[in-house]
């Protein structure tokens, strides 16, 4: 049971950390870039497309948004590519 | 299992990576549109304006100087260098929307948008816009040297497209999904097509012949007459004709179809015009012409107008361009200046075709039958097959309405005849204009120009004043193409133009000043026919006026004339409405409107209430003089608001003012009371949900992105007074989209301002930057540079040079 137990955690953690290094390695690299390009320009294009989409016209959570898009991308990418190596290994 | 997992894993990554780079509906592919490498966070910022910059083509180099309101300064060795540098600034701020007016234009907005463009795309089709443009084409292609400018400008705009990455595409392809096509000359003609639509698209002659048919012809007569009892004439009225020796068309002896017809196509917005005016040296306080202009379209973002520099050694000009044509359309050079309003000429007529049978490949035309030919119009569709639409042409133009549009007769069908099919080299004239030196240059430029007709206002440095109204305009017998005509018969055709020097126009003239805002060329003593295809009666006055009232005029004088809110039109009628009503039956919330209205001084300033009850009064009353119109199935425009006015305060107990529904029989008096309280309910009901009725909130003024007025992109609840029939003609959505004030020193001084901003890119901060001083009436100074060397006006220098 104890075996099958610590088994099953250090798996899902495993399949966790698959998906979750991506997805926040990207999430904070798109938002950080995103957020310097807009910065530099006061953010008024930043601005309009958070009316757009629409986030209330709060470019922070554009930027937040960019990120989950971004890391949401990266993660699953990540899933697919462990299953790869899953199905190439055996 | 592991089969399984990779299945599941790699349905959901090509899934969730469809997801985030495709469009759904109006979403934009969110993953391409974010990702900050390619997607929107790439256009956080402004265009670069300096470095060296490698262009096709060039043979000198072209510097351009830019000041702080990001107006280029071009300067060039040569003409043909001039337009190609002239393609590439321009698509470098204004891709997107130079690009999509050309989409709008051939009837293609469905490849972009998708089948909710398709009804817009079909109507474009068949008035013939791809028809028109090739027409054009063909025109300037007989003149190689307007040719090789036209080619130097699209290579221009190619030069710009081709250096341009995915990253670089401007906000409204990534959010749309799709990317630039390369610059043709058949855009350039295209654009002109679009703003002939604009200008000269526009007809009645179908509701008219609903009109007559219901009305009968002395009823017709006296709701739509040819000229009001009042009118200010763009060419004075004291003009002497007799030099004309060409007469007018005859009448024939013959018959008009009656037909009764359901529906028609939808109309340009009847408020483009525009307003210009020039004063001679003896009127200016110093001793100097000056010159305004100040068109009135859409209030759009991008605007409609970028403003330029254009110089080469032998000549220099400025002003305002429209992104797709060469050159300055409305501005002024060294040694003159110019600007236009619409003028409004009908040159847009309906033909009745009858074929020979279902195949349509004959129709009549006098004892013969003609053959017609057919233009194949594919209009494809983003994410669905294309449509094919198949229209008949005759020798008239296209069969517009027919079995397969807006009608069910298998056997007959309208034909339009239009001048905008013609075909005509307009972009010479500009390119003449440009560089012209005085009024005999400006006359040779306009004779290259056919349509939409334009009243040209001229000024020049020798202290010469002109207007011409010009346009290439048949010769109508009188009442030629009011109503439906026979297409078979061939004395209905256009018989002839009006030879171009007879044209209206007036060089000089002893009142020493010039003035258009639409409204009728001439009076009846032209010796042509001009029929009232819609003539503005009201901002003329006011312009004309002014000008009488004083002996000199300053530059404050014509901003003041810019910005004036006066509104004779209600000034007209109001105080007659207040000696007649019958007020005693008002209730207390009523009588607070009725005396608000009543303390109004006429002046549709955006603190005032008066503005806001007259607006929304008129419009109860209108309707309810024109309940008759309300019919279904039957084409009608009501008649002319001058008209109406007219008949209200001369013939109030006339059968149209009664109510049709009611059983009592009403007049013009009934008509106040009952409009009056109508509005005043309305006027209530606003005022619950949004506030103040004051006129700036009442009218909110905005400025609207070309995708629909997308919220993100536009500008709203602008500060601005003014109104419809009001020479600041600001409504809600339209208004002067150009104001321009030019002196006619050496060189030239000018003012001028837009409602928008130099850049395209609505990440720019000069997007709409110019849009609260537009409101607040103010102006800029446009930095006349004369010569390459930088000033102090210029805050950056870029340096275009042979590839």
């Amino acid at each position: 049971m104890l075996a099958a137990f610590i088994a099953a955690v250090v798996f899902s953690l495993k399949r966790a950390a698959v998906f979750f290094t991506p997805f926040l390695a990207v999430l904070i690299f798109w938002a950080a870039y995103s957020f310097l390009l807009a910065n530099d320009n006061e953010f008024i294009l930043a601005k309009k497309i958070a009316v757009l989409l629409p986030l209330g016209g709060s470019p922070s959570l554009l930027i937040l948004v960019t990120g989950i898009v971004g890391g949401l991308a990266a993660g699953i990418a990540g899933v697919f590519g462990k299953q790869c190596l899953v199905l190439v290994k055996k | 299992m592991k089969y399984l997992k990779f299945t599941l894993s790699l349905l959901l990554t090509a899934s969730v990576f469809y997801g985030l780079n495709n469009k759904f509906g109006s979403i934009p592919p969110i993953g391409k549109f974010l990702n900050p490498y390619t997607g929107v966070w790439q256009n956080e910022s402004d265009e670069t304006i300096t470095g060296t910059v490698p262009i096709d083509g060039l043979k000198d180099k072209v510097t351009v100087h830019y000041d702080a309101q990001l107006i280029p300064h071009l300067f060039a060795q040569n003409e043909n260098d001039l337009y190609r540098a002239q393609g590439y600034i321009t698509a470098k701020h204004r891709l997107w929307q130079m690009e999509f007016q050309t989409y709008a234009a051939a009837g293609r907005l469905s490849e972009i948008i998708g089948e909710a463009a398709l009804n817009y795309d079909r109507q474009q089709r068949r008035r013939g816009m791809g028809f028109g443009a090739e027409q054009a084409i063909a025109k300037i292609k007989e003149d190689p040297k307007t040719n090789a400018l036209v080619e130097a400008y699209a290579e221009g705009v190619n030069s710009y497209i081709n250096q341009l990455q995915p990253k670089d595409f401007p906000v409204e392809y990534k959010l749309l999904d799709y990317h630039p096509e390369p610059w043709t000359i058949k855009k350039t003609a295209l654009l002109l097509m679009y703003m002939t639509k604009d200008l000269a698209g526009g007809d009645s002659d179908l509701e008219y012949t609903n009109a007559l048919r219901m009305f009968g012809k002395e009823r017709f007569d006296l709701l739509y007459p040819d000229f009001f009892d009042v009118i200010d004439p763009i060419i004075p009225k004291e003009t002497d004709w007799s030099y004309i020796d060409v007469p007018i068309t005859e009448t024939p002896e013959s018959e008009l179809p009656l037909d009764s017809i359901p529906k028609t196509l939808d109309k340009p917005n009847p408020d483009n015009g525009s307003n210009n005016w020039a004063i001679s040296g003896e009127k200016s306080y110093s001793g100097n012409p000056i010159l305004a202009n100040d068109p009135h379209l859409g209030l759009n973002l991008p605007s409609i107008w970028f403003v330029m520099q254009l110089s080469i050694p032998t000549h220099n000009a400025f002003g305002a361009t429209l992104p797709g044509a060469l050159g300055i359309i409305s501005g002024f050079n060294t040694n003159i200046s110019w600007g236009e309003t619409n003028a409004t000429r009908d040159v847009l007529d309906w033909y009745k075709i009858e074929f020979k049978d279902e195949t349509r490949r004959q129709y009549k035309y006098g004892d013969d039958w003609k053959a017609v030919s057919f233009r194949i119009e594919e209009i494809k569709i983003k994410g669905k097959a294309a449509y094919i639409d198949s229209v008949c042409y005759t020798h008239h133009g296209p069969v517009t309405y027919d079995k397969n549009f807006m009608g069910d007769n298998k056997l007959a069908g309208y034909a339009m005849k239009w001048s905008g099919h013609i075909g005509g080299n307009n972009q010479k004239t500009f390119l003449e204009l440009n560089k012209g030196r005085n009024y005999d240059d400006y006359v040779n430029a306009l004779k290259h120009y056919t349509a939409p007709a334009q009243n040209f206002v001229f000024a020049s440095t020798e202290g010469d004043i002109a207007i011409w109204v010009q346009g290439k305009l048949p010769n109508k017998w009188k009442g030629q193409g009011k109503f439906l005509m026979d297409g078979s018969n061939p004395k209905h055709d256009w018989q002839s133009f009006i030879p171009q020097h007879f044209n209206a126009h007036t060089k000089n003239p002893e009142r020493g000043f010039v003035s258009s805002a639409n409204q009728h060329p001439v009076d009846e003593s032209y010796p042509f026919y001009v029929f009232n295809d819609g003539y503005e009666t009201y901002r003329n006055r006011v312009i004309n006026n002014f000008f009488n009232s004083k002996e000199t005029f300053n530059i404050q004088d014509f901003k003041d004339l810019h910005n004036n809110n006066y509104n004779l039109k209600a000034a007209e009628l109001l105080p007659y409405i207040f000696e007649t009503m019958d007020a005693s039956t008002l209730t207390a919330e009523e009588l607070s409107i009725f005396n608000e209205i009543k303390s109004w001084d006429f002046n549709n300033n955006i603190d005032e209430l008066g503005p806001s009850i007259y607006s929304i009064w008129w419009s109860k009353l209108y309707d309810l003089v024109w309940d008759e119109y309300d019919v279904e199935n039957v084409a009608l425009d009501k008649p002319f608001t001058y008209q109406t006015i007219h008949l209200l305060k001369t013939k109030g107990d006339d059968e149209f003012m009664d109510i049709v529904e009611t059983p009592e029989t009403e007049t013009a008096k009934e008509l106040f009371l009952i409009s009056f309280k109508k509005a005043a309910k309305s006027l209530m009901d606003w005022k619950a949900e949004n506030g103040d009725y004051n006129w700036n909130a009442y009218k909110s003024t905005y400025v609207g992105h070309l995708l629909q007025a997308l919220p993100a992109f536009s500008r709203f609840n602008l500060p601005i007074g003014g109104g419809g029939n009001i020479v600041n003609a600001t409504k809600k959505n339209h208004g002067p989209s150009w104001r321009m004030i030019v002196e006619m020193s050496s060189p030239p001084t000018a003012l001028g301002i837009y409602p928008g901003g130099q850049s395209g890119n609505p990440g720019s901060k000069y997007y709409d930057n110019f849009i609260d001083d537009w409101a607040a009436g103010n102006y800029h100074n446009l930095n006349f540079l004369q010569s390459d060397i930088k000033t102090d006006a210029v805050i950056d220098t870029q340096t275009l040079i042979s590839n």
